[in-house]
Order: structure tokens, then sequence, then C-alpha cells
């Protein structure tokens, strides 16, 4: 077990629940995937799972480890994030943001170490994203830009990596890139969690879905458990169905109503 | 909003080191009295070795030129410092610790200050020193305090600081018109000066601008952070509140110190990270010894001038500063709206 939540609950305003008691067990060496329709408390609940944002009731646990506990450095260490808008108006160069992820293993004058180096270099390797290294992060398109802010999650070398709609900048190519990529950090054993809006390419992503309804936990499981017409219906309150012709690929298809 | 990058360029900070060795050089040898650059380095190394004569000049150069060389290259250094901080600290090129309302406010301690000693007959120039840190850090405490309603470094600190730091502005101007004779001496917290130098104000300064300089250096990763917004900087590992309190501690008790030593000296905090940025990029790392270096040389080379083109008068120098700042200011801005907008 990785990250447990335990009857987590979080308001920005007292009285307006996001999420009232959720409870989860994401596990280590998959990809879960976090479904839910807008308003549902899944960015919010990401951002509970780095501490980001405290929680008024429940815990998260990491290995066991409350996270209120620990510092935003040392959570830095365990959980990396990539958040769904990053402000576009920052002076560095591409690599400049990639090196940043390494900000929680540095010493106290920021001195790089050939390791920094190392991981930024394979990191920008891994995102495709090495001819973008010495280009102004601020020039970069809305892709680009996202598969640098990937490559610094990646830089920080966390066994945890939580991506809040990654894929939502990106063409079906390079959205492709990144779920096969959450898949091939998750089999290395490391836990990865992605916050979807797409039921296209994610489900067949995903090694267990989560849909939230609400602030609370509507169903967990295979995604083809989870995506039965009835809970899509009782989430998003549309008539939609996921097909599966084979076990690992899904279809969305319109109900019978249109 | 701020500037790019480019490459690596650690030949800048050897540059600035060896312009503050020149400038320093001229703070030393130019002046109304006359001294030969041989004879004057002569004494100075005679005084290092602890052999200076009783003489003349060895006395107008280790009593007056030196510890206003030191004075000015530690001001200069801390005000930038301070502006650069500031800068970081609201992500916000044009933001200055006039954006508290530190320097204005401790300008007004040291008219009360002056003032008051006017009434009661007793001059200590300590007397308005000990005014000017008191109001400067206790105005900055009333900003946070009316500020921090808001979001914690939104827009409400920076009208907070704007409306008290006008109000003491307008305070000190209404201070010219009770101020009689002793209106010499407000005019210099206006506008700036080093002409009252001397060990102990040195002494003061330059142990505060290094120890500036050490916090900065060492607060510069956290503030490459901080400048890729407030959810990425705590994703990254960042504690922002606490840095955001580390900076404002950092320039409200610098700056105020600086203002009760000199008065207040325009253009420095806002010219000279601006300049570096241009040059260096925005990596903290190697811009903020390069600002304290950057501000000392400006502070030096515009103190010489200031003694020297209208001497035995002086010039104040923060008109010097803002005469030399603001045309390079709008030279910058002129250059960036080329690149920047569309």
């Amino acid at each position: 077990m990785s990250l447990r939540v335990e009857k987590l609950s979080f308001a920005y305003y007292a009285g307006h629940p996001v999420l009232c008691e959720l409870s989860l067990e994401i596990r280590a060496g998959e990809v879960t995937g976090l479904f839910g329709p807008n308003g549902s408390g899944k960015s919010t609940l990401l951002r509970c799972l780095n501490g980001a944002l405290r929680p008024q009731a429940g815990a998260v646990l990491h290995e066991g480890q409350n996270l209120a506990a620990l510092s935003p450095r040392e959570i830095a260490g365990r959980i990396a994030v990539v958040p769904q808008e990053t402000p576009a108006n920052t002076p560095f160069l591409a690599r400049e943001m990639v090196m940043m992820g390494r900000f929680a293993r540095w010493n106290f004058w920021g001195q790089e170490t050939p390791e920094d180096h190392a991981a930024v270099q394979a990191s920008l390797a891994r995102v495709g994203a090495l001819d973008l290294a010495d280009r102004h992060f601020d020039e970069l398109s809305g892709g680009e830009r996202q598969r640098v802010i990937i490559a610094r999650a990646l830089a920080q070398e966390t066994k945890v990596l939580l991506l809040d709609e990654p894929a939502s900048h990106l063409d079906i190519a390079h959205q492709l890139e990144v779920f096969r990529l959450a898949r091939a950090l998750a089999r290395e054993g490391r836990t990865v969690l992605l916050v979807c809006h797409d039921l296209v390419l994610a489900p067949m992503f995903t090694d267990t879905a989560v849909l939230l309804k609400a602030g609370q936990v509507f169903a967990d499981g295979p995604p083809v458990r989870v995506f039965q017409p009835e809970n899509l219906d009782a989430c998003y309150g549309c008539d939609l169905r996921l097909v599966w012709p084979t076990a690992r690929s899904a279809c969305l298809a319109l109900g019978d109503a249109d | 909003m701020f500037t790019h990058p480019h490459k690596q360029k650690s030949w800048v900070t050897g540059v600035l080191a060896l312009a503050l060795l020149l400038a320093a050089l001229g703070g030393l040898l130019v002046g109304s009295v006359n001294i030969p650059p041989a004879e004057a380095l002569q004494k100075l190394w005679a005084a290092l070795l602890g052999q200076g004569a009783d003489d003349a000049p060895t006395r107008i150069l280790l009593s007056a030129r030196l510890p206003r060389l030191l004075l000015a290259a530690s001001v200069g250094g801390t005000l930038a410092l301070a502006g650069l901080a500031s800068q970081t600290l609201f992500r916000n090129p044009l933001a200055t610790p006039s954006i508290i309302g530190v320097s204005s406010g401790a300008a007004l301690g040291a008219v009360i200050g002056l003032l008051l000693m006017g009434r009661v007959g007793f001059a200590s120039p300590l007397l308005a020193s000990v005014f000017s840190i008191a109001s400067g850090l206790g105005v900055t405490l009333l900003v946070f305090a009316l500020g921090r309603r808001g979001r914690f470094f939104g827009h409400a600190l920076l009208l907070a600081g704007i409306a008290i730091g006008s109000l003491c502005s307008s305070l000190t101007t209404a201070a010219l018109y009770l101020a009689g004779e002793r209106l010499q001496a407000i005019v210099f917290w206006l506008m700036g000066g080093l002409w009252q130098a001397n060990w102990r104000d040195a002494l003061i300064m330059l142990p505060l601008a290094l120890g500036g300089l050490a916090v900065l250096r060492l607060l510069a990763p956290a503030m490459n952070l901080a400048l890729v917004g407030e959810r990425s900087a705590h994703d990254l590992g960042l504690n922002l509140p606490r840095l955001q309190r580390q900076l404002l501690i950092m320039i409200a008790v610098t700056t105020a110190v600086a203002v009760s030593l000199t008065g207040v000296i325009g253009f420095i905090g806002l010219v000279v990270p601006h300049l570096l940025r241009l040059v260096l990029g925005a990596d903290h790392r190697r811009l903020v010894p390069a600002t304290a270096l950057g501000g000392a040389v400006l502070l030096v080379s515009a103190d010489t001038l200031a003694r020297t083109l209208a001497a035995p008068a002086e010039i104040p120098v923060g008109i010097l500063t803002a005469m030399v700042g603001a045309p390079v200011f709008l030279w910058l801005l002129h250059r960036r709206m080329g690149r920047t907008l569309p």
C-alpha cells in the first residue's frame, strides 16, 4: 500500500464541503485513474494528497507516515505533482524549470551536483523534450510546456507521482505518450495517480479507476467494472457507455436515447 | 513580466568586483582636499600596517573618506538587495521596499525625532536613528496587519503599503513647514546623503550588509521557486509562507537601518536588480551576489560624484542616483516593451 486516505474531509468555506469523509487506498505499481464530473473533488483530493491543502478532518498517509507531520520539502522528496496549469510568465529556461524538481534534494547553498544534471537530462529525455532544454519556458507551446513540467516532476525522483489532467493540452499522439509513460512508471514500481476528464484514452491505461461523486468515492476497481453505464449515468448524468472490444481497449459510445 | 535569462555569465560577477575595487579607489583618492594618489596609497598602506602618521592626509583618509566609502558600499549593496527581495516577494519587477512603506516610515520617524530634539533642545543623531528604525519597522508591521486580510501577498498588501507610504510622505512634507532652521537636516532624510558618515555608521552598516547578502544568498534557491507560482512552489518542496516572512523581515530591517543612517536614497533598489536580471537571467544564486556588488558600485560612484561635482558643496546623492537611474530605467522599459509586446 502506498497512499492511504482515511476519512478525509475538506471544505474551502465552512458549510460547503468538497470532500466528505473520503477513504481510498492507492497501490504502488499501478496507474490509478481518478474520474468524476466537474466539481466532484478530483483536483481538491489531489492537492490534499501532497499536503498542499490541509484537510479539516482525516489524514493522508504515505507508507504509513501522516503527511501532516512532514514539511513541504520532505513531502516533495516522496510525492511529485504535475499541476493542471503552470503560469507561463516565468523567467526561466526549460532546463532551469526541470532543475527546480531537484530543489528538495539540494543542500543549503543550492549547489547543483552531477546527479542533478543527470536527473534533469534523463527526465527531459524521457518525455522527449531534450531539444527544448535551452528554450525559454514561456516561449514554448502549451503541449511543450506540459512535457517540461512532467519532466520536472520526474526529476524529483519520487515514489509517488500525481498528475492533474496531464493530457489536457496535448494532441492525441502526445496524450498517448503521456499515458504510456504513466504506465511504464507504474510498472517500475511507482505509484501513479492520474486525474482525468477524458474517458477515451485514460480508461485503457488505468489499472484501477476511482469514480468520484460529490466528494465521495462512488465506485472503484478495474475500469471495466467501474465504467458501467449505470455508474456513468449516476455520476455524469448522461447516457454513455464504455464498450470494451478487447480487454485492453475501450470505446466510448452514445447511449440508446441518442 | 520578468526578463529572460541568458547563458551562464560568471564573468559578470568578476567584472562587478573589479568595478567595485576601482570605484573604491576613486572614492578614496578623489575629494575636496587634493591628496596625490601615490601619497594616499602609501599613507593607507602605512596605516594598515599600524604605522600611520598623525598628519592631515592620513586623518582625512582614515576618518573621513574610508568610513564614508564603507558606508556607501554597504548601503548601496543593501538597498539593491532589498529591492531584489521585494521584487521576488511580490513577483513584480517594479516592487521596491517603499512598497511596504518601510522607507517613507523610516524617513518620517527620523524627521519626528529631529523635530522633537529641536523642542527639548537636546541633539543626538542616535535618537533620530532610533526613531527612524522604530518607525520604519512599525509602519511595515502596520501595513502587514492591514494587508494580510486579503490573500497573503496579494493586492491588499500592495494597496495598504502604498496608502500608508503616501501618508508618511505627506506627514514628512508637512514637517517641512514646522522645521524652521532644521529644514536642512530634514531635506537630508528626504534626498539621502552620506556627508554625515562616520566610523560608527560604517560599522553598523557593513555587518548588516554582509548579513543581508548571506541571508539572501541562502534563500536564493527558494527565491527561484517563488517565481514559478504558489502551487508549484509547494509541490517542489518550498514552504512559501515562511520564505515570504523571511524576505519581509530582511527587507524591513535592512531598509529601516539604511534609511536611518543615510536617508532615502532612491532608484538603486529598482535599477540594479533590473539591469543585472537583463544580463544574468533570473537565477537568484547568481543574481544575489551580483546585485550586492552592483548596488555598492553604483552608490560609491554616485557619492564620489556627489561630493566632487559641486565641490566644496555637496549634492544629495539621492538626486544623483535618481538622475542616473531614471534614464537608465526608462531605457530598460523601452527595450523591454520592444521585446515582449506584440
